[in-house]
């Protein structure tokens, strides 16, 4: 039994009942509004709490090792978890035009790949992104920062 | 009827048809390969440059490329583990994990091939079924749709087979997430907390993406692997993908199981095209003899969804052209894009222009089929995208992601949205949770409440006592107890 197996379950099972809960007794919907929902929370919630029963109860088994192909179960790097998060941030800082753009260069150059390709590829993503999405496409992607007023 | 047919035939082989066909095959497969972006994209992106052209021509270049957003959508699915619209989840399933096995070339064979023969059948039965289909369509009524989408739902139970409780509560937690935003029929908001962006609920788009291409980015991302790892890796050859293609005829019962689904998926309207492909891959699971051997790269689980996925497009047409009610959202922008070039689809239709309607099956099949060989020759050189570290492909696959999910509603908030349902969709697969039992649920929930709703108060408590109905739910019983029919003899006789 890992923690998260046990976590897992609990967390949805929290998640849905707060949901369905305030649903219920806080928004004051109408029964043929509410009816569905409810009864798919109350579904989720029972199903949830047998899961986590089960892993209780479960012996701990022996930890399996990882089908060939399986990068499931490969342990993290933190610079990897790091650079996947952070993009919003560059997004959100400068825009869907130069965002990618920075965003690959600077993840590109951290992971050791060279100036001219990280720098071609950056090229390419503002080619993508104001040529084949806004221009040819008419995709409204903000250009500016969505800070920009 | 022949005259029709012979009239058709004409139409389509003459050099402008042909030459828009033509232009928009590789329009299509471009947008296709774009993830998040839809045939309805290519649709709305291509409508524009019909202005002015015959209505045959016009109608050719957009069912062209529209045929070929799928073959694009396919193609990422296997290669890269992200799925180019909503219906290829299924295909990421088994597809990717042939990929990493290194035998991409095999599924790339059968999936192209089962696109092909899938969409052709789908036009086959178009054309078959147009001049005699009105009576059908307009038999299926909200109880009907009501049952086949309580089918659908009654698949979860299928695809998590091998670990009941997990899927099961995969399935009932993506019915939860499909009830937030505004009830279908009393346009009252539900768990909306106050945000705008909750009004409309959570969105299809950004969660297909999260749950199906973002683990797999994160890995490529922390790993820095390659996607083919280079001990299984066999560079891909002619011979591969013929053997690939091959197997769709050593599996024809999935095949035609699967494009059936999916046509009776595609004539329906409003039942949801995105539950076509999850529904044949659930089916060809459950008919399977080794159904817990689905998921670790079997062919079958390639073949399906993609045979069911080019199947549903002719079937999605039927009601388009038959009734002028659109049987996809695609659809619907196509049946725009009748009006704009001076054509009315519905009944008078048929009668008028029955010539174009087979024209139209016609167009579609050749686009199905040439699409596909068009990323056949393509897929050679895609193939060495598996062999890109993964530190260098993770960040360009992320930022299109990114690009694609913002462009399918205009809306950065989606962009937060794929993260938060990528968080969901990592621990969902480390921890063996259900991943397409999830989004099926999601697709279907809606759906199963709006149609309910709409038949209780229409035809009252007795809605299910239909004709129609009741076969749905003995077909529906048959289908999914047939597996354990020996089984539950057994009870029966010792009862």
């Amino acid at each position: 039994m890992s923690r998260a197996e046990l976590i897992f379950p609990a967390v949805i099972l929290a998640v849905v009942a707060a949901f369905a809960g305030g649903g219920y007794f806080i928004g004051e919907y109408s029964w043929g509004v509410i009816a569905f929902p409810l009864g798919a929370a109350v579904l989720t919630c029972a199903l949830c709490a047998i899961e986590t029963a089960r892993v209780l109860v479960s012996r701990p088994a022996p930890a399996a090792a990882p089908a060939q192909g399986d990068d499931s179960a490969l342990p993290m790097s933190v610079s990897g978890l790091a650079w996947m998060f952070v993009l919003p941030v560059f997004l959100y800082g400068l825009g869907f035009v130069a965002g990618p753009a920075v965003y690959l260069l600077a993840c590109l150059r951290s992971n050791g790949f060279s100036w001219a390709l990280s720098a071609g590829i950056a090229a390419a993503s503002v080619a993508v992104t104001y040529g084949l999405f806004i221009h040819v496409m008419g995709v409204l992607l903000p250009v500016m920062p969505l800070w920009w007023p | 009827m022949l005259d029709a047919f012979v009239s058709a035939a004409g139409q389509v082989f003459s050099p402008a048809v042909m030459g828009a066909m033509l232009l928009g095959l590789p329009l299509g497969l471009v947008i296709g390969l774009l993830p998040g972006l839809s045939g309805i994209t290519a649709l709305a992106f291509l409508i524009p440059f019909t202005f002015g052209m015959e209505p045959i021509v016009g109608l050719a270049f957009l069912l062209a490329s529209y045929a070929a957003v799928s073959q694009g959508g396919s193609m990422t699915a296997i290669v890269l583990g992200v799925p180019g619209e909503v219906p290829n989840a299924a295909t990421v399933i088994d597809g990717y994990e042939m990929t990493k096995r290194g035998r991409a070339g095999e599924a790339i064979g059968a999936a192209l091939m089962a696109s092909a023969l899938g969409g052709l059948f789908g036009c086959v039965l178009l054309a078959i079924l147009l001049p005699i289909l009105q009576p059908i369509i307009l038999s299926f009524a909200s109880p009907e749709n009501f049952f086949l989408s309580l089918v659908g739902v009654a698949f979860i139970a299928v695809l998590s087979s091998g670990s009941p409780v997990k899927g099961l509560i995969a399935g009932s937690l993506g019915i939860f997430m499909s009830m937030f935003g505004y009830s279908p029929t009393d346009g009252v908001p539900r768990y909306w907390l106050g945000i705008d962006y909750m009004l409309d609920g959570f969105r299809l788009v950004p969660l297909a993406l999260g749950l199906f291409a973002m683990p797999e980015i994160l890995a490529l991302m922390t790993s820095g692997k390659t996607i083919a790892h280079s001990g299984t890796m066999e560079p891909i050859s002619f011979r591969q993908g013929i053997r690939g293609a091959l197997s769709v005829f050593s599996h024809l019962g999935v095949f035609l199981r699967s494009s059936a689904l999916g046509s009776v998926i595609g004539i329906m309207p409003g039942v949801g095209a995105s539950t076509a492909t999850f529904v044949a891959y659930a089916a060809a699971k459950q008919t399977s003899k080794n159904p817990e051997t689905f998921g670790t790269g079997r062919i079958e689980g390639v073949i399906a969804p993609e045979s069911a996925s080019n199947a549903k497009e002719g079937g999605a047409l039927v009601p388009t052209l038959a009734l002028g009610i659109p049987g996809s959202a695609a659809m619907a922008l196509m049946l725009g894009a009748f009006m704009v070039l001076g054509l009315q689809p519905g009944p008078e239709f048929l009668v008028k222009h029955m010539d174009l309607a087979f024209a139209l099956a016609m167009v579609l099949a050749f686009g199905n089929v040439a699409s596909s060989v068009l990323m056949f020759m393509l897929s050679r050189s895609m193939i060495y995208v598996t062999r890109v570290p993964g530190h260098l492909l993770a960040p360009i696959l992320l930022v299109l992601v990114v690009l694609g999910t913002y462009s399918s509603e205009n809306n950065p908030i989606d962009v937060l949205f794929v993260f938060i349902f990528g968080v969901l969709g990592v621990a969902m697969l480390r921890l063996g949770y259900n991943r397409p039992a999830l989004l099926l649920g999601f697709v279907l929930g809606e759906t199963i409440e709006r149609y309910y709703q709409v038949s209780m108060n229409a035809y009252g408590a007795t809605f299910f006592m239909r004709p129609i109905s009741i076969a749905i739910i003995a077909i529906a019983l048959i289908f999914l107890l047939w597996p354990n029919r020996k089984r539950i003899a057994l009870m029966w006789r010792s009862a």
